[in-house]
């Protein structure tokens, strides 16, 4: 080894933790400052809110806001954000109002163009707040972020302020059923069902990828809105079983009733996750006819199908469970023992 | 001087020494440019996606779709503090989840301690036999405590307490935890995040463990974070720090994570059944079960995401005596080693991408090799050093590796966790972690390598694979909100 080169690792060695040390004091020192001026912020912070408390009740102004917080009422934007989570109404409105006047909503927009992903992202659900042109401009222009949380987070502030972006330039967007599968999307399909469900019923006659078909199914179903279910039913044979899945689930949701005759079919569905469903449906909607057919899986091979089925036997009532007494009492192997166990369970034994 | 002479008139040992002690050198420099890799990329994820401070913004982007969680807390010899772990557990901030406890064949009275303080009773609840493990005892639960289980079993380690809470569990996730550690309110929603964000691919997701030695405890939460007072748990705070801050944060982003702590970790129970549980030939099941499903994955050709989450915080006890310590590191050691050769045929094969690449090199270098050759240096170098058969610059060179690298690296860390996360209250706790970060290379970090050369050793032989006792000093009382265990 040269002389050179074990010398530099010394003196880089040596060099690195002073620096390093160096460093940490200023962060020290940083922070002993800091902590002081923490406790002054925690009192404007104090006197701040206050003075929003009595700003929502008309009681003060912004002024008197940016007074009680020493001129920067933006040390008050986690406090005030997190009471506009709480209120709704006139209160939400009178708060979004003061807000934008204490230039908390132009600080949201400049966090929307950071370069941090998590801070943009943040920015951009809080933004849900202001029902402004700006801000609606702003989150707009956010669906082309590069970020897909942040176009997602974009998105639901769009449509949690009635603006929600063209249906089809949001799949785009977003990606979704392809790259993207964030669960978040859900939430963001159930609440575009709810209000703009013409679109999303339309993709859905279009035969789009299962990912997508699964989500629309869902959100639609929990809108609670009527007249898609053909739609649904057209998707029942779907290859994909998770789409079954979903058919089912949402269509005992509606409480159509074409789900009786559907979950008697999808009782004997090849995939177990179906099946399961189908149990489950029955179960809730108590099809006591289901009776004999959900008592043939407590003999399924997979073990939570014969489970859900028990559940569902359970659920249905007295008839449910004196099938289940039967079973317990004659069968033996797997119908015998999840007929018992679930008897135990519940204690209906 | 005769003896020097002696000496160097074995012509050969010079440049035995010299070759030697490049090998102790050389090994010493990867670890630090590995080290010194790992805290940029740590700093680079930390300073692009700084923590949500606020656990209210989760609940509100995210309860709506998060996935029930069980809980399962294997427990042996815990009656001093499973009711307030339990307690805080069933305390926690998330929308639908269940707390399993194991009770894993404790000779102390663990179950009647639960059984009393929950109001128990025998119950029944119907389950898959999925993995194997050793025979179910009984099942509790009370009404009043609906997401409370209690499973009593024979004892088969911890490993095997936590396939009987997978098998009894019914939620797609499972978060496993020690039963004495303590998770912050929030934890479970933090952790959660990438199931979230990305379902499909999501297999696990480990969380950061953070050392409650010191701090203030009440009704099982910290509520005050300070320092210990003991100089043993002072290092292992900053050797956590640079664990997990700087390790764990780095090789998630590079996605050669091969480690989630056993004391907070969130599992798709599914991919857990498939890979056959946690295995219970070894004592680093952690370890293990994470490398299975890398394999299990990787030879399936499944994409899929393993990911780490600094910010959500399991509190554990570390061990604040010299022989207690000893025996968990030297166990640590026997985990590593049993895990590295097990997998050894990843090492390397392209099929196993950076798994075997980065991940099972890492391990190579730092578990394998590096513990018998950093006590091989401490014990003939400083020798050579004297005798004459080193230059001095070949000394400094393996003093920079040994101690100043070290230095940096645990101030560096520090650095991080100031800028990033602020979790210390104090300024006074940054300075006297300050001089722990230097104080650690000089002593502690050699005594570390000593032991997992002792756990090398024992496993060469063979040894059985066993946890051996942790003495625990109990949580302090709920009032006087007092410091733990000092």
């Amino acid at each position: 080894m040269s002389n050179g080169y074990t010398i530099s690792l010394w003196s880089l060695s040596l060099l690195l933790s002073v620096v390093a040390l160096g460093l940490m004091s200023a962060l020290i020192l940083r922070r002993a400052f800091n902590d002081r001026a923490e406790e002054r912020r925690e009192e404007l912070v104090a006197a701040g809110t206050r003075e929003v408390f009595r700003a929502m009740e008309g009681d003060a102004a912004a002024a008197d806001v940016v007074r009680a917080c020493n001129g920067r009422p933006i040390v008050l934007t986690e406090r005030v954000l997190e009471i506009a989570a709480l209120v709704r109404g006139p209160d939400r409105e009178a708060l979004s109002v003061l807000l934008e006047q204490l230039g908390i909503a132009a600080h949201l927009h400049r966090q929307l163009k950071s370069w941090r992903a998590a801070l943009r992202r943040r920015a951009a659900e809080r933004l849900a707040l202001f029902n402004r042109g700006e801000t609606i401009m702003a989150l707009t222009a956010a669906l082309d972020d590069r970020s897909p949380h942040v176009r997602l987070a974009a998105a639901v502030s769009l449509s949690e302020l009635g603006k929600p972006p063209a249906f089809d330039r949001l799949l785009k967007q977003l990606s979704v059923g392809a790259e993207f599968r964030s669960a978040t999307l859900r939430v963001l399909f159930r609440k575009l069902a709810r209000e703009q469900p013409i679109p999303l019923l339309a993709t859905l006659r279009r035969d789009p990828p299962s990912a997508l078909k699964v989500l629309l199914i869902e959100a639609l179903g929990k809108s609670g809105r009527y007249g898609m279910e053909e739609v649904f039913i057209h998707y029942c044979r779907d290859p994909d079983k998770e789409v079954r899945s979903e058919v089912l689930r949402s269509l005992a949701s509606l409480e159509h009733p074409a789900i009786l005759q559907l979950a008697a079919r999808r009782l004997e569905d090849p995939a177990w996750e179906v099946r399961l469903q189908a149990a489950t449906v029955a179960g809730r909607a108590r099809f006591t006819s289901l009776i004999p057919a959900v008592s043939r899986l407590l003999d399924d091979e997979v073990w939570w199908v014969r489970f859900r089925s028990a559940e569902a036997l359970v659920a249905m009532g007295e008839a449910g469970i004196a099938r289940l007494r039967e079973v317990a009492g004659e069968a033996t192997g797997r119908a015998g023992e999840a007929a018992r166990l679930i008897l135990m369970e519940r204690r209906v034994v | 001087m005769k003896a020097i002479d002696t000496l160097q008139a074995y012509g050969w040992l010079t440049p035995v020494a010299e070759t030697l002690a490049a090998v102790v050198i050389a090994v010493g420099l990867i670890q630090v440019l590995v080290y010194l890799v790992q805290l940029l990329i740590a700093a680079s994820a930390l300073s692009r996606n700084p923590p949500e401070k606020r656990s209210l913004a989760l609940w509100r982007r995210s309860s709506e779709v998060t996935p029930p969680i069980a809980i399962l807390v294997p427990a042996y010899n815990e009656q001093s503090t499973v009711v307030e772990s339990v307690r805080s557990l069933l305390a926690l901030q998330y929308p639908v989840f269940e707390v399993v406890v194991i009770n894993d064949g404790s000779r102390d009275a663990t179950l009647a301690t639960l059984i009393d303080a929950f109001r128990l009773a025998p119950v029944t609840r119907s389950y898959e036999s999925s993995v194997a493990h050793a025979p179910i005892l009984g099942l509790y639960g009370s009404p009043e405590y609906p997401r409370l289980v209690v499973i009593d079993k024979a004892n088969g380690g911890k490993a095997d307490a936590l396939n009987a809470g997978i098998n009894l569990c019914r939620a797609p996730l499972f978060c496993a935890v020690d039963a004495d550690s303590m998770l912050e309110a929030d934890a479970l929603l933090r952790a959660v995040q990438p199931f979230v964000d990305d379902p499909i691919r999501t297999v696990a997701v480990g969380g950061a463990v953070r050392i409650v030695n010191g701090c203030s405890v009440r009704r099982g939460r910290v509520v005050r974070i300070d320092l210990p007072r003991r100089l043993l748990p002072l290092l292992q705070t900053v050797e956590y720090l640079r664990a997990f801050l700087m390790g764990r944060l780095a090789w998630e982003r590079l996605r050669a994570l091969t480690l989630i702590s056993g004391a907070f970790g969130i599992f798709r129970r599914q991919v857990a059944v498939d890979v056959g549980g946690y295995s219970r030939a070894t004592v680093g099941e952690d370890l293990e079960i994470i490398m299975r499903i890398h394999r299990w994955m990787l030879d399936r050709k499944v994409d899929y995401r393993i990911h780490f989450v600094p910010e959500p915080v399991c509190w554990t006890e570390v061990p604040e005596h010299f022989r207690v310590l000893a025996r968990q590191r030297i166990r640590w050691q026997r985990g590593a080693l049993e895990t590295f050769f097990r997998y050894k045929d990843m090492l390397l094969r392209p099929r196993y991408g950076r798994i075997g690449t980065l991940g099972l090199v890492h391990m190579l270098i730092v578990d394998v090799l590096g513990p018998p050759i950093e006590v091989l240096g401490y014990l003939l170098l400083p020798l050579f050093w004297m005798f004459g058969l080193l230059h001095p610059d070949q000394g400094l060179a393996y003093l920079a590796v040994t101690f100043t690298f070290g230095v940096f690296l645990s101030i560096a860390t520090l650095i991080l966790e100031e800028m990033e996360l602020q979790r210390f209250s104090r300024p006074a706790h940054l300075l006297l972690l300050t001089g722990i970060a230097i104080v650690e290379n000089f002593g502690y970090r050699q005594i570390n390598n000593l032991w997992r050369v002792v756990g090398w050793w024992q496993f060469a032989k063979g040894v059985r694979h066993e946890w051996g006792e942790m003495t625990r000093s109990g949580f302090k009382k709920l009032d006087d909100s007092s410091r733990l265990s000092t």
